[in-house]
C-alpha cells in the first residue's frame, strides 16, 4: 500500500492490546508491511491525528489509513470518526471501523458519519484471523490519498 | 387484585350506625306507645268522669222534679182547701203520682251512693207522711168537715213536712252540684295532662327524628366518602400496576443490555486467549519441526535438553489442548447467553399458525434420525390453530424433538406423541410425550436452568435448550412444565395463549 512512493501509515485505534497485536500479526501475514501506529485510547489517537493545536495541520502530507474500534475507554469511536470526517485535512483518510457490534443502527450511523468500511469482528478466533487477513489483502490494493 | 377483605356490613362504623339507629327507633316507639297509653288512660278517666257528671246531673234533675211535683200537689191541695172548688184539685192526683214516680227514679239513680241513702230513707218517710196528710185534708174537705181541716192546717204539720223535705232535697241537689264541680275540675286537669303529654311527645318525636336524620346524613356522608376512597384506591392501583409494569419492562431491558454487554466484553479477552493460543501452537509447531529435523538431543544425556524435548513434544501441546478446549467451552457458554439475549430482543411477529403443519415441518429434519432408531412420531393436532410468533414455536419444538431423539432409551424404540387441547382462559395445552430415559424427580426443575443438565452425561450438550425453550414460551405469555419418570418417559406440557397478547410479556 503506497501512494507515489510514499508509504502509508496505518493508525490503529484499539483499546485491547492483545487484539491490536493479533490484528497487526494477521495483516502482516497478508503481506502488509506498512508502519502501524497503535493507540489504546481515543485522546492520544486524536492528538496524533489533529496535532497539538487540534487543527489537523500536523497530518498534512501524511498518507494515513485509520483502523477504528468503537469501544474505547475514554470516548466512543463514533466521536473520533466524526472529528476525522469533519476536519478539512483529515476528511479523505479512509476509515475502517473494526468492532464487535453488529447492531444495524450502529452500522448505518457509522456510514452516515462517513466511515469507508465497517467490519464486525467475528466472534471466534478463526473467523477473526481470517477477516483480518482479508482486510490486510484489501490494504495491499487500496489507494490512499495524501492528506492535504 | 386480591378480594377486598373489608365487608361493608362488618365495618365498625356501620355497626355503630346500626345500633344507634335501632336505639333511636326503639326510643321513638317507646315514646309513641307512652303517648298512646297515656292518652287512652286519660280519655278513659275522662269518660268515667263524664259519666259521673251525667249521673250527678240526672240525680239533681230528678230531685228537683220530685220537689216540683210535690210542690205542685201541695199548691193544688191548698187551692182546694181554700174554696172547696174541685177545679183546683184537678192536677192534684197527676202531681202526686208524678211525684211518686219521680221519687222512684231518684231512688234508682242514687242507689249506688251510700251518703245519699240516708237522705232517701228520710225523704221516703217524709214524702209518705206529707202525701198522707194531704190526702187526709182533701178527704175531710170533700166531707165538708172544715173544722177538722182547719185543725190539721193549723197544726202546721204539712208545712213542717215540706220544709223537712226541702232540706233533704237541697242536700241532694248540693251534693250533686259538688260532684259536678269536682268532676269538671277533674276533666280540666285531665285535659291539661293530655296537652302536656302531647307537647312532650311531640318534642320527643322531633328529637328522635332529628337524631335519626342526623345519623342517616352522617352515614350517607361516610358511605360516599368510602366510595370516593375506593375510587381513588382503584385508580391508584391502576397507576401502580402501570408503574410496576414499566419498572419490570425497564429491568428486563437492563438485563438484556447487561447480558449483551457482558457477552461482548467477555468475548474480547477470549478472542485474545484463543488468538495467542493459536500463535503459541504455531510457535510450538515450528519448534517441534526444528527439533525433529535437527535431531537435537535425540539421545542427549543432558537432562536440560531432554526436558526441553519433552516440553516441546508433549507438555506444550497438552497445555495448549486444555486451553483450547476450555476456551471453546467458554465460547459456547458466551454464545448461548448471547443467543438468549438476542432472542429476548427479537421483535415477535404473531401470525395464525396451523400447529400441525408447523410441527410437521419441524419433524421432517428429525425424521430420518427417528426412523433409523426404529422410532415413530404421532402428531394429533388436526385443526388446532394458534396465533403466535412462528420462529419462536419452531425453536421450541426443534429443541423438544432434538432432546427426545437425543435422550431416547436404548431399551425400546422411540415413540413421540404430540397432542393438544383447549383449556379455560383462552389457552391451549400442548402435551409432548416421549418414552425416553426420563428425568429423575429431583432434577425436574433443574433441566430448565441455564447450563444445567441431568442424568447420564454421555452425550454432548451445553444445558441451554430447555432454558431457551422456557424463556421463549414465557415471552409468548406461556410456560412449560414437565412430568417425568426415570426410565419410563417424559411429558412436557406447553401452555400458550390462543391469541397473542397485544403487548408482549416483559419476561424473556
Amino acid at each position: 500500500m503506497s501512494q507515489a512512493g510514499k508509504p502509508v501509515t496505518i493508525v490503529m485505534i484499539e483499546d485491547d492490546e492483545g487484539h491490536a497485536r493479533l490484528i497487526e500479526k494477521n495483516i502482516r501475514r497478508a503481506g502488509v508491511n506498512n508502519d502501524v501506529v497503535a493507540f489504546t485510547n481515543g485522546s492520544s489517537a486524536l492528538a496524533y491525528l489533529l496535532g497539538p493545536d487540534g487543527s489537523g495541520d500536523a497530518s498534512v502530507g501524511r498518507h494515513l489509513l485509520v483502523l477504528l474500534d468503537l469501544n474505547l475507554p475514554d470516548m466512543t469511536g463514533l466521536d473520533i470518526l466524526q472529528q476525522i470526517k469533519a476536519n478539512q485535512h483529515l476528511k479523505r483518510i479512509p476509515v475502517v471501523v473494526l468492532t464487535t457490534t453488529d447492531d444495524s443502527r450502529e452500522i448505518q450511523r457509522c456510514y452516515d458519519l462517513g466511515a469507508n468500511v465497517y467490519i464486525t469482528k467475528p466472534v471466534n478466533y478463526e473467523g477473526f484471523a481470517n477477516a483480518i487477513r482479508q482486510l490486510g489483502l484489501l490494504f495491499t490494493v487500496i489507494q490512499v490519498p495524501e492528506t492535504a | 387484585m386480591r378480594t377486598s377483605e373489608t365487608n361493608l356490613s362488618e365495618n365498625p362504623t356501620d355497626k355503630v350506625m346500626l345500633r344507634g339507629s335501632s336505639a333511636l327507633l326503639a326510643m321513638g316507639l317507646l315514646v309513641l306507645m307512652g303517648i298512646v297509653t297515656a292518652t287512652y288512660l286519660l280519655a278513659e278517666k275522662s269518660r268515667i268522669s263524664f259519666d259521673d257528671v251525667i249521673a250527678a246531673r240526672d240525680t239533681r234533675t230528678a230531685a228537683v222534679d220530685v220537689r216540683n211535683s210535690l210542690l205542685s200537689a201541695e199548691s193544688s191541695q191548698r187551692g182546694f182547701l181554700l174554696n172547696g172548688n174541685e177545679i183546683y184539685l184537678s192536677p192534684y192526683d197527676t202531681a202526686k203520682s208524678s211525684a211518686l214516680r219521680r221519687f222512684e227514679k231518684l231512688q234508682l239513680l242514687v242507689a249506688g251512693e251510700p251518703e245519699t241513702a240516708a237522705s232517701i230513707d228520710q225523704l221516703t218517710a217524709i214524702i209518705g207522711e206529707k202525701l198522707a196528710e194531704m190526702d187526709k185534708t182533701v178527704a175531710l174537705k170533700r166531707q165538708r168537715k172544715d173544722d177538722a181541716v182547719a185543725a190539721i192546717v193549723a197544726s202546721n204539720r204539712g208545712k213542717t213536712l215540706m220544709d223537712q223535705a226541702n232540706v233533704y232535697f237541697n242536700g241532694i241537689i248540693l251534693a250533686a252540684d259538688d260532684r259536678l264541680t269536682a268532676r269538671v275540675a277533674e276533666q280540666r286537669s285531665y285535659f291539661a295532662w293530655l296537652r302536656m303529654i302531647t307537647i312532650a311527645g311531640g318534642i320527643a318525636i322531633v328529637i328522635v327524628v332529628g337524631f335519626a336524620w342526623a345519623s342517616l346524613l352522617r352515614h350517607t356522608r361516610e358511605l360516599s366518602a368510602a366510595r370516593r376512597n375506593l375510587e381513588a384506591l382503584n385508580s391508584g392501583l391502576e397507576t401502580r400496576v402501570r408503574e410496576r409494569t414499566a419498572d419490570l419492562v425497564r429491568a428486563n431491558e437492563e438485563v438484556q443490555r447487561f447480558a449483551y454487554i457482558v457477552t461482548h466484553d467477555l468475548r474480547a479477552p477470549l478472542v485474545n486467549i484463543m488468538g495467542f493460543t493459536s500463535e503459541l501452537e504455531a510457535g510450538v509447531a515450528s519448534l517441534q519441526t526444528l527439533i525433529e529435523k535437527s535431531g537435537i538431543g535425540a539421545n542427549a544425556s543432558d537432562p536440560l535438553v531432554a526436558n526441553a524435548r519433552v516440553a516441546a513434544a508433549e507438555d506444550l501441546p497438552e497445555a495448549i489442548g486444555f486451553i483450547r478446549s476450555s476456551t471453546r467451552k467458554m465460547d459456547g457458554l458466551i454464545n448461548a447467553i448471547l443467543q438468549l439475549s438476542r432472542e429476548g430482543r427479537r421483535p415477535l411477529r404473531p401470525e395464525t399458525i396451523q400447529l400441525a403443519s408447523l410441527i410437521e415441518s419441524t419433524v421432517s429434519s428429525f425424521q430420518h434420525q427417528v426412523k433409523e432408531a426404529g422410532g415413530k412420531i404421532d402428531v394429533d393436532l388436526a385443526g388446532v390453530e394458534i396465533e403466535a410468533d412462528r420462529l419462536s414455536l419452531e425453536q421450541v419444538f426443534a429443541n423438544l424433538f432434538d432432546n427426545a431423539t437425543k435422550y431416547r432409551s436404548p431399551a425400546r424404540p422411540l415413540r413421540i406423541r404430540v397432542g393438544a387441547r383447549i383449556i379455560p382462559g383462552g389457552r391451549i395445552a400442548i402435551d409432548f410425550e416421549d418414552n425416553g430415559r426420563g428425568v429423575a424427580e429431583q432434577d425436574v426443575e433443574r433441566i430448565f436452568e441455564l447450563f444445567r443438565r441431568s442424568g447420564l452425561q454421555d452425550l454432548p450438550g451445553d444445558g441451554i435448550g430447555l432454558a431457551h425453550v422456557r424463556a421463549i414460551l414465557r415471552r409468548l405469555g406461556g410456560d412449560i412444565t414437565v412430568k417425568s419418570k426415570l426410565d419410563v418417559g417424559t411429558t412436557f406440557r406447553i401452555e400458550l395463549p390462543l391469541i397473542a397478547a397485544s403487548n408482549e410479556r416483559a419476561f424473556a
